[in-house]
């Protein structure tokens, strides 16, 4: 029997697996030079308690990094598509609170930036797509588990 | 049909459908024959009579949804039909029921197309143990998949620490806002800062374009030099919040220079309050006419004054 022909779907999955670990693995790398930067626009959402700004700073640039090279790399990416998907759930949530708070901040989401309620929007938007690549790739990922002895 | 004492079918290992060995699945699709564990190759399609109608992945089709659907199914271009699907977990949807009865063992062992489905079958394909993960629930894996992600987190953590350790201006481990770290720059240039001072005066975009023309007050512009360089007004100097101490001393000559002529600092604007904590920083050093335009560079820009790019200190 021939298995059904699914590489259009692989090809697409790999394409948006590749389009969304550019993503992180640009923003991973633009925090990771500036940590001070990222540290301020942390604190303008006012979410994360002081004591943990810093490691916060520190700990997410290497984090959205290391999301992007797992992305990238077939025996990993389930696990970086599900840290993708769970990162841009936490960024959403802080962008829609301080939307909502009528807070006009530079999320620092990739590099300085002008404050500006324009582009918070944009970045929300930018969160829903992320989300819904990852969660593709991931559920796609998880569907289609290697066999393993028992 | 229940779940438990579904009769299983072992194919032989040339695929011949010649044994009919029974054996049992639990109602979670996990063989528990120790035979049938030991079973080889592939998945297998074990209805009564198709013993050895070997499946390859991709034998169902894609969207399976419903337990207990009839499906059609197709194996090796040929349809079985009536055949019902049984979701029994998510690695499990290679395991099928028949319902469709086989008329005779002459009807089974005829070539393939003609076999047809007449008589009382109860069981069919299993998956290979030897291939196939044991029963495990879609909600194990993604817990186990969370936990990959929290020990990601950690790692990444440590990696953060290590690279901040190792860089030229490491960050504290507890930060600092923008106004603690700038009075912290400021004891760099006093000894004693009192910075409790009043807050400085401000000025409108009018009040400021006539000053910026007339050439008659010293402008600074607090915004990181980044930004500066990508434009500022016209005879400003950069006087940036971020490396205040450094830009003082850099322009210190221009300073004392201009203590007989009023200052006006400025910055992005909106709500960005550099401009204030530098105008404050100023009169704490001892500079009496200082002033903030609130618009900043934003409202002179929107307003289509001139504009000077490159830096300038």
């Amino acid at each position: 029997m021939m298995p059904p022909d699914n590489s259009g779907r692989n090809y697409a999955v790999l394409a948006v697996s590749i389009a969304v670990a550019a993503v992180f693995i640009y923003a991973g790398i633009d925090k990771i030079r500036d940590p001070l930067q990222f540290a301020d626009s942390t604190a303008a959402f006012a979410i994360v308690p002081a004591v943990f700004i810093n490691l916060f700073a520190l700990g997410l640039p290497p984090f959205e990094l290391a999301c992007g090279v797992l992305l990238l790399a077939p025996p990993t990416r389930r696990v970086g598509a599900l840290a993708v998907a769970v990162i841009s759930v936490m960024f959403f949530t802080a962008l829609a609170s301080a939307l909502l708070r009528g807070l006009t901040l530079d999320c620092g989401c990739f590099g300085v930036g002008a404050p500006s309620r324009q582009r918070m929007w944009l970045e929300l938007a930018l969160d829903v797509a992320l989300f819904s690549g990852a969660m593709l790739v991931y559920l796609r990922s998880i569907t289609r588990l290697p066999a393993q002895a028992p | 049909m229940g779940p438990r004492s579904q009769r299983l079918h072992r194919p032989s290992p040339a695929g011949e459908p010649t044994r009919r060995d029974t054996c049992y699945k639990s109602s979670r699709g996990q063989v528990r024959s120790p035979e049938i564990r030991a079973a080889s190759p592939g998945l297998f399609c074990a209805c009564s009579g198709w013993t050895n109608h070997t499946l390859g992945p991709g034998f169902f089709p894609k969207r399976l949804s419903t337990p207990d659907a009839p499906m059609a199914l197709r194996s090796r271009g040929r349809s079985i039909k009536s055949v019902d699907v049984f979701l029994l977990s998510h690695w499990d949807l290679r395991v099928a029921i028949c319902k469709q009865p086989i008329s005779s063992p002459a009807a089974v062992s005829g070539p393939a197309q003609s076999r047809p489905l007449t008589s009382a079958v109860s069981s069919i394909a299993i998956q290979d143990p030897t291939r196939l993960p044991q029963a495990r629930s879609l909600a194990w894996q993604i817990v186990r998949d969370l936990a990959g992600v929290a020990m990601l987190a950690i790692a990444s953590l440590a990696a953060g620490l290590v690279i901040n350790r190792g860089s030229l201006h490491p960050l504290p481990i507890v930060y600092q806002t923008p106004e603690q770290r700038f009075d912290a720059e400021l004891t760099t240039l006093v000894a004693a800062p009192p910075f409790k001072i009043a807050p400085a005066a401000t000025v409108g975009l009018h009040e400021f374009r006539s000053a910026v023309e007339s050439k008659s007050a010293l402008i600074l512009d607090a915004r990181p030099s980044l930004f500066f360089e990508q434009g500022h007004v016209p005879g400003a100097l950069n006087l940036a919040r971020d490396d205040f101490a450094q830009d003082y001393r850099h322009l210190s000559l221009s300073l004392k220079a201009a203590t007989d002529k009023p200052i006006i600092v400025y910055c992005a604007g909106g709500e960005c309050h550099d401009s204030r904590l530098v105008a404050n920083a100023l009169l704490s050093l001892g500079f009496s006419n200082v002033s903030v335009f609130t618009g900043g560079w934003d409202a002179w820009s929107a307003a289509g004054m001139p504009a000077s790019t490159g830096s300038v200190r």
